[in-house]
């Protein structure tokens, strides 16, 4: 025990437990529901746009904005996996482009079939990826130079394949892919909703999502461990690859042409979502639902302050200040993990003095 | 049963090991036996934690082999080396900070649910696995915080016993032990080293690498000492090893006399 | 019509270059491979250079660059000159690099799509130290160069807003709501849409402005209309500033699965010019007109105007006039011939 010295106050303070206990218990939570806070927000915005504007709630407008944020949201899924396992693909509009070129060439210079072209255009998005996959999970060459390559390069060859001239009418058929509803749901909204059960099914159910964590926080740590620490990017790049490939189809037969200005854009939407729902850029912690709610409020946002006729500038702004309030989050959370735990069996009482050790040798971690 | 006729469960042959220009092993070899701790010293760069690395799997020796139970065995993965029975307390840890108490005690083998769900959805059985630690520590008389607790929120203490619980609890066969108590108190240290006893009573196999010459004199059986990559002495421990001998064949000091006569006949 | 184009899908890249690094790269090569190899015949041929122009519009892959450069040549042959080609691929330090070689060789003179307008003001000034002359093909007149070739983007505005006010007027009775997709950044947006909408709003008062929002490719009008149909079930007009935008304004009207009633009171119009446009004008669709700039003229014009400079006669000055292809009589047969005269150059 510290013995007061002259003055009276003691020499040696202990550390407080109970309101950095209090701080951290809060602090984790807050971490924990990061992605909750984002729901609460969705919520209140949501709620928001319900009083400026009559037509928010309506089921039509609510579709909407499902079609809206769908190829964000399937690609958004694998990106999230990335960067929870500490990667990143930058890439991934430039790859759609290219699909989407490819698709327009094969079926309308080649003269090809709808289905070959679909098949020949995720063979390009997914061949992509494992380009990039092997650069990065097997030469070790650093995923933002490589997948920022690809931004430039991937669209490159989309203009070099397409000659800028888009090709357009593709047929009623393939117009399903992009128009059609399942369900009375759009069936892009469909395909989103597919893609993150399996996401949520690999995040959280089956080991695999603990490894991707651990190869985010602690690459070294993972590999001791016998985690797959180069399988695992690897695949998670081809998946980006197919999933870019999948959402430039989705938007071509949205629009009913290889437009070349497909995929503007994406790698920044897709970023953003995943950092609004708290997955931590430097990886190794997040969560998929909070990357779900990332995708619905930035779509909500676009959407509702169309609805009010504010002009676009609000809306980037608005994403900015979420952005740098999830950031905000995160450091907090940070802050208050590294605060050590306490055991509340062991801490002394105040004036009493210590019971004797029980028999059974226990930690005593105000020792260390 | 004698102690040198115990089977050797774990033989490392003629092992050499290179950075570059640095050679960090040359030509070690050394021998653990069923039921036996076999204290591993050495100063700072003697090679100690390479030697490790090899037998779990980590690195690949550029010469030697590495038999587990009289089998030569290459591993390339420190999986591979965990099936064959070789658990790792490592110097830095390993441990995933995101993750809790009992995610990082069951990281790459995870259990997983009964039936149908576990075997084709490989779905994990969470609740078992937070109650086997339970166990695990209560068995061990282990306090911790919550197991929920990340273990970026552990103090360095704490995660060092993570760690070494983790090697107990999956130990069966032979347990590879790098500085296990190298930030603990006193009070922890006794645990750790009464971990170890308990482990040997129950015919596991340790190979305890520690600064601490006490604490390789209380529990080890046999040390081998290593200076700059290379195995030095190799000896039974016996009532009048001294602390002063082991720092200075650590040092090199020693000479090769007092290496000579420590070394195994 | 081409420079806009090239401007707004750069303003829409968000400065990345769409050319990216693999050819731009060659870009560069090729300007620094071919300036050297020219620049020695250059010097044994000096005299024969001045009947040599440079066509510097440095998109060389835009889809509408082979009309371009069937009016230049034509014309150019048609004067006795030859003419050069840009190699710059959309890079700045490239076009430097190829103008500078250009002057070197004393060539008659140069027509530029500036990809930077502050970078060719010193180019201005070497040129005519070199007797080269120098014009400029762009929404604005640099200052100093000898002539210019600019698109009146007024008069076309005027020519669609009236279209669409008229339309106003005969299908609605002269009531209508009204949603724009404007590019602020940019004069050719700026000027293309207020224009309209004055012209518009001077034939059909009534009509009001219900939806305003940036949007200038197709892939990005899509959500934005969409958003817009949402807000306005009963939306009339799309007033686009692009015509690639038109196509994401027409599906995502077709979307919203408009009876044929629905679709008779829908008018979507823009400016470029492109063929898949023309033909759901003609075709008689929601998308009913747009402001036309014919290229292959676009591309006599410059090539006139520059010989007209280097014989120091004629226009030099040109204010380039739109066409209105629109779903009048005269204007489906204004679409078709485009159509025609387009496809016959590019297939």
């Amino acid at each position: 025990m510290p013995e007061p010295s002259s003055t009276g106050r003691p020499r040696w303070r202990a550390p407080r437990p109970r309101s950095e206990g209090g701080a951290r218990a809060v602090a984790s939570k807050l971490g924990a529901y990061q992605s909750g806070g984002l729901l609460v927000a969705l919520v209140l915005l949501s709620v928001f746009f319900g009083t400026q504007s009559a037509q928010f709630w309506r089921s039509s407008n609510l579709k909407v904005i499902l079609l809206q944020v769908s190829v964000v949201g399937i690609v958004a899924i694998p990106g999230a996996m990335l960067v929870l396992s500490g990667y990143v693909d930058l890439s991934v509009g430039s790859v759609a482009v290219l699909a989407v070129a490819v698709f327009g060439d094969v079926v309308k210079v080649d003269h090809q079939s709808v289905a070959v072209g679909i098949v020949a255009a995720l063979a390009a998005g997914t061949g992509w990826g494992l380009m990039n996959g092997f650069l990065i999970s097997y030469l070790e060459f650093s995923p933002i130079v490589v997948t920022l390559g690809g931004y430039a390069g991937a669209r490159g060859a989309a203009e070099a394949i397409t000659h800028d001239v888009t090709q357009y009418g593709f047929g009623s058929s393939f117009g399903v892919l992009g128009n059609g509803t399942l369900a009375g749901l759009p069936v892009p909204g469909v395909i989103l909703i597919i893609a993150f059960l399996l996401g949520a099914y690999v995040w959280y159910v089956i080991p695999t999502g603990r490894h991707l964590t651990a190869v985010g926080a602690d690459k070294a740590a993972a590999r001791s461990l016998g985690v797959p620490v180069r399988r695992i990017p690897f695949v998670l790049y081809i998946l980006s690859g197919f999933a870019s490939a999948a959402g430039g189809l989705i938007l071509t037969s949205q629009l009913d042409s290889a437009s070349l200005s497909i995929g503007i854009g994406l790698e920044l939407q897709v970023l953003t979502a995943i950092l609004l729902g708290g997955v931590a850029f430097s990886g190794g912690r997040g969560s998929l639902w909070g990357v779900l709610f990332g995708v619905f409020f930035v779509g909500v946002l676009n959407d509702g302050l169309i609805l009010m006729n504010v002009g676009p500038y609000y809306a980037n702004l608005a994403v900015g200040i979420v952005l740098v309030l999830a950031a905000g989050s995160d450091a907090f959370y940070r802050r208050l993990e590294r605060i050590p735990v306490q055991i509340d069996e062991t801490r002394p009482k105040r004036g009493a003095v210590a019971a004797p050790p029980p028999t059974d040798v226990r930690m005593d971690d105000a020792a260390v | 049963m004698q102690p040198s006729e115990r089977p050797v469960v774990l033989e490392v042959e003629r092992a050499t090991k290179r950075f570059g220009p640095v050679t960090a092993l040359r030509d070690v070899s050394l021998q653990l036996r069923q039921g036996e701790v076999l204290g591993l010293i050495g100063d700072n760069g003697a090679g100690k934690s390479t030697l490790v690395n090899i037998i779990c799997g980590a690195l690949r020796a550029d010469e030697g082999r590495v038999l587990v139970d009289g089998v030569e065995r290459h591993f390339t993965d420190p999986s591979e080396a965990r099936h064959a029975g070789i658990e790792t307390v490592f110097q830095n840890l390993a441990l995933i900070p995101t993750l809790n108490i009992w995610e990082n005690i069951y990281l790459r083998r995870e259990e997983l649910a009964p039936g149908v769900l576990g075997k084709t959805l490989r779905v994990m059985n969470k609740r078992a696995m937070r109650r086997e630690v339970e166990k695990g520590f209560e068995r061990f008389g282990l306090t911790l915080p919550p197991l929920s607790t990340k273990v970026s929120s552990l103090s360095g203490g704490q995660r060092q016993q993570v760690a070494v619980t983790r090697g107990v609890l999956w130990g069966s066969h032979i347990v590879l032990m790098d500085e296990p108590a190298a930030a603990l108190g006193v009070m922890q240290t006794e645990v750790v080293l009464a971990l170890v006893e308990r482990l040997k009573a129950h015919g596991i196999s340790l190979l305890f690498i520690s600064h601490n010459m006490q604490h390789v004199l209380r529990v080890a059986d046999r040390i081998a000492v290593l200076f700059l990559g290379q195995k030095v002495a190799d000896f039974e421990v016996g009532a009048n090893t001294q602390a002063t001998e082991l720092v200075a064949l650590m040092t090199g000091a020693a000479g090769g006399d007092l290496a000579a006569a420590k070394a195994l006949p | 019509m081409s420079e806009n184009h090239e401007e707004l899908v750069r303003a829409s890249s968000r400065g990345v270059s769409r050319k990216g690094f693999v050819l731009g790269g060659a870009g560069v090569v090729g300007a620094l491979g071919l300036g050297p190899i020219s620049s020695a015949f250059a010097y044994v041929n000096r005299a024969s250079n001045t009947k040599q122009i440079a066509f510097a519009q440095p998109d060389t892959a835009f889809a509408g660059y082979p009309l371009l450069l069937k009016g230049v040549t034509d014309y150019a042959k048609s004067r006795g000159y030859q003419v050069l080609e840009s190699h710059a691929n959309s890079q700045l330090s490239a076009q430097v690099n190829e103008i500078n070689t250009w002057i070197a060789q004393g060539i008659g003179g140069i027509i530029v799509l500036p990809l930077d307008n502050n970078a060719m003001l010193p180019l201005i000034q070497k040129a005519h130290g070199a007797g080269v002359k120098f014009l400029d093909y762009s929404d604005n007149a640099l200052p100093g160069v000898d002539g210019w070739v600019i698109f009146n983007n007024l008069q076309g505005a005027g020519l669609v807003g009236r279209y669409v006010g008229n339309w106003i007027n005969k299908t609605l009775g002269g009531n209508a709501k009204v949603a724009l997709l404007t590019h602020e950044v940019q004069k050719t947006g700026r000027d293309r849409i207020h224009g309209g909408e004055a012209a518009m709003l001077k034939v059909a008062p009534k009509a009001k402005i219900v939806a305003k929002h940036e949007g200038v490719l197709s892939a990005q009008v899509l959500p934005v209309a969409e958003s817009m149909l949402q807000a306005n079930p009963d939306l009339n007009v799309f007033m686009c500033i692009a015509d690639d935008g038109c196509l994401g304004a027409y599906q995502a009207f077709l979307q919203t699965h408009p009876s044929a009633a629905r679709q008779k009171q829908m008018c979507i119009v823009g400016w470029d010019g492109t063929v898949p446009v023309m033909q759901k004008i003609v075709a008689g669709t929601a998308i009913r007109a747009t402001g036309v700039l014919d290229l292959i003229k676009v591309g006599s014009a410059s090539a006139q105007a520059t010989i007209d400079a280097i014989e120091g006669s004629g226009a030099t000055k040109i204010n380039f006039p739109y066409v209105v292809a629109d779903q009048t009589p005269a204007g489906i047969a204004t679409a078709k011939s485009f159509i025609r005269r387009y496809k016959a150059v590019t297939h």
